[in-house]
């Protein structure tokens, strides 16, 4: 279990990049979003132990993070989005940096790589962006840590890879492991999680399983618009709303309209509402 | 997982950085070897310049071996190697500090041993320290021991400077590795400098008492110099001592 206890970070003395976020990340895929400089990849850097946090602290199952021992940095893994492999081939990287993770699966990583009509052995200089971020998803997957964080991992693919991910991250993320992945699209991956989190001007305004969410609110299309609705924007002729589910029926959730309504000015009444702050 | 030291992670942590040490030495032998041929070609004119020179690039692998962490662009990935902050420094440093300088030391003399067997043998090195005691000697400076602390010292000051900055620096890491060896190698002859503006008003002052002009010049660089190795001899391994404790801690707590 990772916990973010009131944590803030702050670059300058006048720039606050994250403020007292508090959270329980345990076992399950996690969905972070944010707009552009919400504090979504400070965040990320602080839960690995890359940035320590001004106050407040982050701690793995009991164990400071920013201690940095080996014991708790090999049970996780941050790929950025701008991550470069220092070796020339997936290969090369897996056999100088994978033995640093007892949990790392060989004959996983070269699965996923099939997966994606890799073998491993490609010069990765002259490889195209998105064929480089597959092959270093096949290994950030491969490695089996406990905590996962990925930033951007679909950055550069096309849509058959971006399935292919999805797939691959099913098989390779077990129910006892946490996998974290901060994206400003989020069509990406699809509705595979199963929690959310979202960064709004450096606080962690949500932090819910997704069920919490679909119990609290329920995602409409209709033709006209909708009364009452919490939220609702037009879409190619027809109406998206977010509605308080009174009836308890649970409906598919809708990532995009939920992030609109989270960004738009009644964007924190929304937020407060789905989180129950008001109460 | 054990928290504590481990050979067996030290050791992954040499299999990690290999590739890149490996090409670094490759590039290191070349480059001596180069200097060495350079030698050769400068021995016959018997130039005392000319082996300053050689013996001044001698020390550049020295100084440029930290910019092999550097070229290992992401610093998340080096940062969060599953290894202690222990284990990181160490490596680093006596990559830095010792296997660095002996690689070079071992490759020249290899380079001087093949080419004995060829009957080529300028042994730079030595011939350009005998040159040196010998004007030591005719000044009256008759105890300088070209290797010394202070000499050691000041070989190792910029590389463990280089090492710091490339472990601080967000980008450009190579670049500023070398600013950094290029500031460090300014400020030490800034020191010398000082020095020698004293001595140039000691020998002013002698002069003007009307001494001799070269007696003077004798005067003042035997009395001055020795006081000048002495305090540079103590002062320089000082920085050393500090430079790595300071370089110690910036790698185990280096934020990305």
């Amino acid at each position: 279990m990772l916990l973010l206890d009131d944590i803030t970070f702050r670059y300058r003395k006048d720039f606050d990049a994250v403020v007292g976020v508090t959270a329980e990340i345990g076992p399950g895929l996690y969905l972070l979003l944010g707009e552009n400089g919400a504090g979504k990849t400070t965040l990320l850097h602080l839960m690995c132990g890359l940035l320590f946090p001004c106050s407040g602290s982050v701690t793995l199952d009991g164990t400071d993070i920013d201690c940095r021992r080996p014991s708790s940095l090999s049970r996780i893994f941050f790929m950025s989005d701008d991550f470069e492999c220092p070796f020339p081939t997936i290969n090369s990287l897996a056999a100088h940096h994978g033995a640093f993770y007892p949990t790392f699966n060989h004959e996983m990583l070269y699965a996923n790589l099939a997966d994606f009509g890799l073998t491993g052995k490609e010069k990765l200089r002259s490889l195209s962006l998105g064929m480089r971020r597959k092959s270093y998803m096949a290994y950030a997957l491969a490695l089996g840590v406990d905590i996962l964080l990925l930033d951007e991992p679909a950055n550069g693919m096309d849509i058959d890879s971006k399935k292919v991910l999805r797939r691959i991250i099913a098989r390779c993320v077990g129910e006892d492991q946490t996998l974290v992945v901060s994206t400003h699209n989020i069509h990406d991956l699809g509705t595979m999680f199963d929690h959310l989190l979202l960064m709004k001007s450096g606080r962690l305004r949500v932090a819910m399983p997704m069920w919490k969410i679909t119990g609290r609110v329920a995602f409409v299309s209709s033709s006209q618009p909708v009364d009452g609705a919490i939220y609702q924007e037009p879409d190619a002729g027809r109406f998206k709303a977010i509605v308080a589910n009174e009836d308890g029926i649970e409906t598919d959730i809708d990532l995009p309209l939920l992030y609109s309504a989270a960004m738009a000015p009644v964007g924190d009444l929304f937020i407060d509402f789905i989180t129950k702050r008001d109460e | 997982m054990s928290d504590r030291f481990s050979s067996g992670r030290f050791g992954l942590l040499w299999d990690f950085y290999r590739p890149g040490i490996l090409r670094q030495l490759g590039w290191m032998a070349a480059g001596l070897l180069c200097l060495y041929i350079l030698a050769i070609l400068t021995r016959a004119a018997n130039s005392f310049g000319l082996f300053g020179l050689v013996n001044t690039m001698i020390v550049l692998p020295i100084y440029l071996g930290p910019l092999v962490f550097a070229v290992y662009r992401d610093r998340s990935l080096q940062t969060l190697l599953p290894a202690s902050g222990i284990e990181k420094a160490l490596f680093m440093l006596l990559y830095t500090v010792i296997a660095v300088p002996l690689a070079e030391v071992v490759i020249w003399y290899g380079i001087e041993g093949v080419f004995g067997v060829f009957g080529v043998a300028p042994d730079v090195l030595r011939s350009f320290d005998g040159k040196i005691k010998e004007s030591f000697m005719e000044l009256g400076i008759a105890d300088y021991d070209v290797f010394n602390p202070l000499r050691l010292a000041t070989e190792l000051l910029p590389a463990v400077v280089c090492l710091y900055v490339v472990v601080s620096s967000r980008g450009q890491r190579v670049l500023k590795g070398i600013g950094g060896i290029v500031g460090t190698v300014v400020a030490m002859g800034l020191v010398s400098g000082i020095y020698g503006a004293y001595m140039g008003f000691r020998f002013a002052r002698l002069e003007s008492d009307g001494m001799a002009m070269e007696e003077a010049v004798r005067v003042t660089v035997a009395e001055a110099t020795p006081t000048l190795i002495a305090v540079m001899s103590v002062i320089v391994p000082l920085l050393l001592l500090l430079a790595v404790a300071i370089t110690w801690r910036r790698i185990t707590k280096v934020q990305v």
